[in-house]
């Protein structure tokens, strides 16, 4: 079955732009850089397009993504920092008073957002892609330039690290 | 075949749980699972680990983070950088300035005061850089 391709940058902003912004956040831990890098990956995208190739859509995209990621982080000669946004509101979660239930989950959320910064950048990245985006193993090795059974073993070693970090 | 951690399932456990082995696979690990009590445990802790980060909240796109995308003088960045190019360059006059006057301030005679005039007459003048400080640099991607 042919593959459902979004024509304009546009339509890949409205089917994938909450996604690639999760996708930048869960591995920057920073709500600035993911909407400076989300930026940067529909700009490539918009830039891009023309001359995409029919085939894994997904595998295009992802790639844009994870290398716009990449060079940013050269770029700040630096790798991903542990920290945590200092103002919650801007990450989305509820400032105003929240029952006990919501705020319990909004710790469990931090320390897993912690953990997954701890992870070594290929885990986390594999990690978050299979588990946060969804995407399959051969998308993530396409994303990646990597053989599906490496992609296996760092999701295994980053799902192990993560209930280590957790527990 | 994704190796096994000695005579347990190691890769495969995670790989079952995301439905990504084959059928021969999958009959391995079922049949596994049924006489080892140590994968049985290690499959639990992973699913526990791919079910916290599963909770982890979405985050809604921030709001006029798409426009920028879309204008087209290329990307406007949200958190604009507070230096533009003419102000950088008059930073760098000045300590040019700074540091000629602390070696020398006999012999150079002017003073940062008079850079900072020039600069400031220049600048009323010079129609570039008057619109430049008018209006934001929205040039580049960082």
């Amino acid at each position: 079955m042919a593959e459902q391709v979004p024509l304009t940058w546009e339509e890949v902003a409205h089917t994938h732009g909450r996604k690639i912004y999760n996708f930048a956040y869960r591995l920057t831990g920073n709500p600035d850089d993911a909407a400076d890098l989300t930026q940067e990956v529909l700009l490539r995208v918009r830039r891009g397009l023309e001359r995409y190739v029919p085939g894994s859509f997904e595998g295009w995209l992802w790639r844009i993504t994870r290398n716009a990621f990449l060079d940013d982080v050269r770029r700040r000669q630096r790798r991903p920092t542990t920290r945590l946004p200092d103002d919650l509101d801007r990450t989305g979660y509820a400032v105003t008073p929240a029952p006990d239930d919501v705020l319990a989950s909004i710790r469990l959320g931090e320390d897993v957002q912690k953990a997954l910064l701890a992870l070594p950048y290929d885990f986390r990245e594999s990690v978050v892609m299979c588990d946060l985006i969804g995407l399959s193993y051969d998308e993530i090795a396409a994303a990646t330039d990597v053989p599906v059974g490496t992609v296996r073993s760092r999701i295994h070693r980053g799902r192990k690290l993560l209930r280590e970090a957790l527990s | 075949m994704t190796r096994a951690a000695g005579n347990h399932l190691g890769e495969l456990a995670s790989a079952y749980l995301d439905g990504e082995t084959s059928a021969a696979e999958s009959l391995m690990v079922v049949e596994h699972l049924a006489d080892c009590e140590r994968c049985r445990l290690e499959m639990a802790d992973l699913h526990a680990a791919r079910s916290a980060l599963r909770s982890l909240p979405v985050l809604e796109l921030p709001v006029g983070l798409l426009a920028g995308v879309g204008s087209p003088a290329e990307v406007v960045p949200l958190r604009r950088r507070p230096l533009s190019w003419v102000a950088a360059a008059a930073a760098a006059i000045i300590v040019f300035v700074a540091a000629a006057t602390a070696s020398a301030p006999d012999v150079v005679g002017i003073t940062l005061d008079d850079v900072s005039l020039q600069y400031q007459q220049q600048q009323l003048h010079d129609p570039v850089i008057t619109q430049n400080l008018g209006q934001p640099t929205q040039g580049g991607t960082r």
